[in-house]
């Protein structure tokens, strides 16, 4: 019988994949280590915007939840650099450099206020997908009209000629089918979580990525407080880097599953040409620039983070 | 469980002593969140969720159908299709009730809330059917029931609430809508024919019009056509989203309403204030509704309802037919918005689970909530034709409604058993 | 003290804390729905004439319709037009009737002043963590703190409405045209 029931609170329906892939396994986890002490009550639905789902924890609102780094663009801008260009090929190796970088340079800024940190993760690499054509060169993108998420990938689209469009994400079939987008930015994941497998058959792999973003878990910190120290152990246990290793791997696996629903169904994939790589490389220069004086207005030094991240991501990938 | 019926229970007493819903809602919802949360939790969801309630890009599509609604009022679309209509049916017996049930279903195509179009129908039919001698309560019956179709036929507010609340396609839900609304225009002029065979003199037939003035009156009606193609054609071309088609059809009917010149600063003024007030008033609904369902949220109940369901998994029909009474039992009391943003998070897992189409449920959902507005004892419809028509008296109103809300069970089931009604058009939308 | 036709006050502490603040408001409330219409036209107009939406509409869009919806909330709380069960009122003496009303009033009143303090709240939480938009990184604690004073606004509408029915300068009104969905 359990002790300590904990509500999850989840903005994406239960039957996302990545609920299915890893915030549940996540739970069943803590629930089989605490002995069946801990119990989780996945709420129906989320209790709160996505935005707000940190507020939310933090109020007692729900005792679990999960939200974006990017939602919070200002609070968390230490952490922006993991919303830009060729990070890297897999979720494991971004999301567990991501973990490192904030247990080295972040974890004492008190960021994650009355709530305990579960950890944190990417959602692998980005890339393009289009209805009609494949993309060769940054020319490509002119007048096309390319739903984005995130202000990267606008800035990119932008950039090179593109019209972007801001709808939200549940709407990617609705605006793709009806051809309001022509095109979409989105890791391989989402082309079935939306089913636009058939609508984008077109997709265009940046190495590394063309963009990301970072998520992060946590839990209430006066519900914490109150387990008894085997209860916190099975918490802790499954927390910091031991959750960015199972959180890159679900969305290794959920983005390889899109990738391969995107083959079975006959879509034409390829790796960017240098012509769109080397253009991105120029455009990242002033993305990171910009990241650095952004982080440098929250106190932190941006350049030391960004060199340590990417030897990370480095020694990850060997 | 005791949570969420005592909620519910507590909720009705205080509508009952004539406080807003809105503000029930509030109550209950917060109070209930207290019970089961905290006071700490309750508090801060109260809040946030007022701020993403009204900070939230999807929802513009209510205040801008709403105001295409009123700007075409104005810009009188509606008594041009009342002209063409009743040119057509208006020298049968009980031909102008018809007339109305038909320029209602026209009107419908152009304006996406039902009050809005009984309102306006109301103005504009009720004249003449008081003129030919009409029963008082055929008169008012087929306009109150005329105005439901407007939540049904596209473009619809409530359609789009639906969608965002359940995320399906805007676009194909939209043209679900259009096949159960004209079949609930034959079902209607069903019912006034019964009215006339029972009694004659309830509708006397009004002057019958050549084809030349017939072909006149219709071809007055090409504004409605125009607003009706732009919007639609502009969804299903791609042109725009869902969303930005009601700020499109706004625009248009803004035009319309200025190149005929029905606008004057104070008029334009007029529009835009009940348009906005319209609009804070179901947001204050649609907050209080927020409220409430996370309350329930975070109670049991909806658990045990999936569970209890789950039982019934060999007849899901016998789960739709519970949920079908329990929708017609709370549309005695409720408005549509209150009943769809109250009922749709907690049965809608439910249908998905049992296996049914989410558009074909959304367009069960709507037609219910159509016949929300014309049962007694709360009836919006009604009370807007009472506001209308101050000197019809409320039961006249709802003996009139009779006949149609008999005709709207025949449709509802109808609908339910025959999903290819709803769903044939849909699966041409890419 | 002068009442006009419509039982709208039109002098004294009523006309200043009701009338005026909810027509002034009510002005601003469709201003913004106007602008609203507007730029999701000239934000279509702009993708498909000049490939070039309007920068942030999304955005514009989203942060307007609190205003709009908050602005004209004074207007609808001070004319009672909000969705109402009036059931009962076949059975409930007139004199019974002006106190019910001074009861809804105020319990309405406190339902709005509740949402003003708890998004008051909020606004202090937006402050202090930093909240911003995604787009333009606009504060959201002038979002909320406007929508919370604008609640405060509204709150004292429904005092107005309870003080009329109070000192029977306002009496219980034949229910007019609701409008909803
Ligand atoms: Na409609
Ligand atoms: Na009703």
């Amino acid at each position: 019988q359990a002790k300590t029931v904990l509500t999850y609170s989840s903005w994406l329906p239960w039957t996302h994949p990545i609920n299915v892939e890893l915030y549940i396994p996540w739970m069943e986890a803590i629930e089989k280590d605490s002995g069946g002490s801990i119990q989780f009550k996945r709420l129906p639905k989320g209790v709160a915007h996505p935005r707000a789902h940190l507020d939310a924890v933090r109020t007692g609102q729900a005792d679990a939840g999960m939200s974006v780094h990017g939602y919070s663009p200002k609070r968390f801008a230490a952490y922006m650099f993991a919303e830009l260009p060729m990070l890297g090929d897999t979720g494991t190796g971004t999301s567990i450099a991501l973990q490192r970088t904030h247990d080295k340079f972040l974890a004492d800024k008190n960021y994650y206020e009355g709530v305990v940190l579960i950890g944190m993760n990417t959602h692998g690499p980005g890339l393009i997908h289009h209805s009609k054509k494949l993309f060769n060169s940054p020319a490509d993108f002119k007048g096309q009209k390319m739903r984005t998420g995130g202000p990267i990938p606008k800035k990119i689209v932008e950039a090179w000629g593109g019209v972007p469009i801001r709808q939200p994400a549940p709407k990617s079939y609705e605006i793709l089918s009806t051809g309001v987008a022509d095109g979409i930015t989105f890791p391989y994941e989402s082309l079935t979580s939306f089913k636009i497998v058939n609508l984008v058959p077109f997709s265009t792999y940046v190495p590394g990525g063309m963009y990301s973003s970072s998520h992060y878990l946590v839990l209430n910190q006066g519900k914490y407080d109150k387990m008894t120290a085997a209860e916190r152990a099975a918490v802790d246990k499954h927390s910091g880097e031991a959750f960015a290793l199972r959180a890159g791997k679900a969305w290794d696996l959920i983005n390889r599953r899109g990738k391969e629903a995107a083959i079975k169904n006959g879509n034409k994939l390829q790796d960017a040409p240098a012509a769109i790589v080397d253009a991105l490389n120029e455009l990242n220069v002033q993305f990171q620039a910009d990241y650095i004086a952004g982080a440098k207005a929250a106190g932190v030094d941006g350049a030391a983070i960004l060199k340590y991240f990417n030897a990370e991501v480095a020694k990850l990938a060997k | 469980m005791t949570e969420a019926l005592t909620g519910l229970v507590l909720l009705l007493s205080l509508s009952f002593l004539r406080i807003p819903i809105a503000f029930s809602m509030v109550a209950v919802g917060f109070g209930g969140m207290a019970w089961v949360l905290g006071p700490q939790g309750a508090m801060a969801n109260v809040g946030q969720t007022a701020f993403d309630a009204a900070i939230n890009y999807e929802l513009s599509v209510v205040p801008l159908f709403v105001l295409m609604g009123n700007f075409v009022t104005r810009a009188r679309l509606s008594s041009e299709l009342y002209t063409a209509s009743n040119a057509f049916l208006g020298h049968r017996r009980g031909g102008l009730a018809m007339a109305t049930i038909v320029a209602c279903g026209g009107f419908s195509a152009i304006c996406g809330s039902s009050l809005a179009t009984a309102a306006t129908m109301a103005k504009v039919a009720m004249p003449s059917m008081r003129r030919f001698g009409y029963d008082d309560s055929l008169a008012a019956g087929s306009i109150a029931a005329g105005g439901t179709l407007g939540i049904l036929i596209p473009p619809s507010v409530l359609l789009v609430i639906y969608g965002i609340l359940t995320q399906t396609s805007i676009g194909k839900l939209f043209a679900a809508g259009i096949m159960p609304g004209l079949v609930g225009i034959l079902f209607y002029l069903a019912a006034v024919k019964a009215v006339i065979i029972i009694k004659p003199s309830a509708g006397p037939a009004g002057e019958r019009q050549n084809w030349s003035q017939r072909m006149q009156a219709l071809s007055r009606v090409w504004g409605v056509l125009l607003l009706f193609g732009i919007v639609m054609g502009g969804i299903y071309g791609g042109v725009f989203s869902p969303t930005e088609a009601a700020g499109i059809g706004a625009f248009g009917g803004f035009l319309f309403a200025l190149f005929r010149k029905a606008l004057n600063w104070y008029t334009f003024y007029e529009v835009l204030l009940e348009s906005a007030a319209t609009t804070a008033m179901l947001f204050a609904v649609l907050i209080g509704a927020l409220l409430f369902a996370n309350f329930i949220n975070v109670t049991d109940f909806p658990q045990a309802l999936l569970e209890l369901a789950g039982q019934f998994s060999d007849t899901p029909w016998l789960v739709i037919a519970a949920i079908l009474v329990i929708y017609v039992a709370l549309g005695c009391v409720f408005e549509s918005l209150s009943m769809i943003l109250l009922t749709v998070p907690i049965f809608f897992p439910l249908v998905l689970e049992l296996g049914y189409d989410p558009i074909w449920f959304g367009i069960v959902v709507v037609v219910i909530t159509e016949i929300s507005l014309i049962t007694p004892p709360v009836g919006l419809n009604v009370f807007v034709l009472r506001g209308v028509l101050p000197d019809v008296t409320t039961s006249t109103i709802f003996r009139g409604v009779t006949p149609f809300w008999i005709a709207d069970l025949f449709r509802l089931t109808l609908i339910v058993a025959v999903p290819a009604l709803s769903l044939w058009l849909p699966s041409f939308v890419r | 003290m002068t009442v006009s036709t419509n039982g709208q006050v039109n002098s004294g502490a009523s006309y200043w804390l009701g009338t005026l603040p909810s027509q002034v408001l009510g002005i601003v409330s469709c201003a913004m729905l106007f602008s609203m219409m507007m730029l999701t036209f000239v934000d279509v107009a702009g993708r498909y004439v000049f490939a070039a939406p309007l920068p942030a509409a999304y955005e514009m869009i989203a942060f307007v319709m609190p205003g709009i919806i908050f602005c004209a909330l004074p207007h609808v709380n001070l004319n009672e037009s909000h969705v109402t069960i009036d059931l009962l009122d076949g059975f409930i003496p007139t004199s019974v009737k002006r106190w019910q009303s001074v009861l809804v009033n105020l319990f309405s009143a406190a339902a709005v002043a509740f949402i003003s303090w708890r998004l008051w709240a909020r606004s202090r939480d937006h402050l202090r963590f930093g909240e911003v938009t995604d787009e333009l990184y606009l504060e959201l604690w002038i979002f909320s703190t406007i929508m919370s004073v604008l609640c405060a606004i509204a709150t004292i509408a429904f005092f107005v409405n309870a003080y009329g029915y109070a000192t029977n300068t306002k009496r219980p009104k034949k229910d007019d045209g609701v409008t909803s969905t």
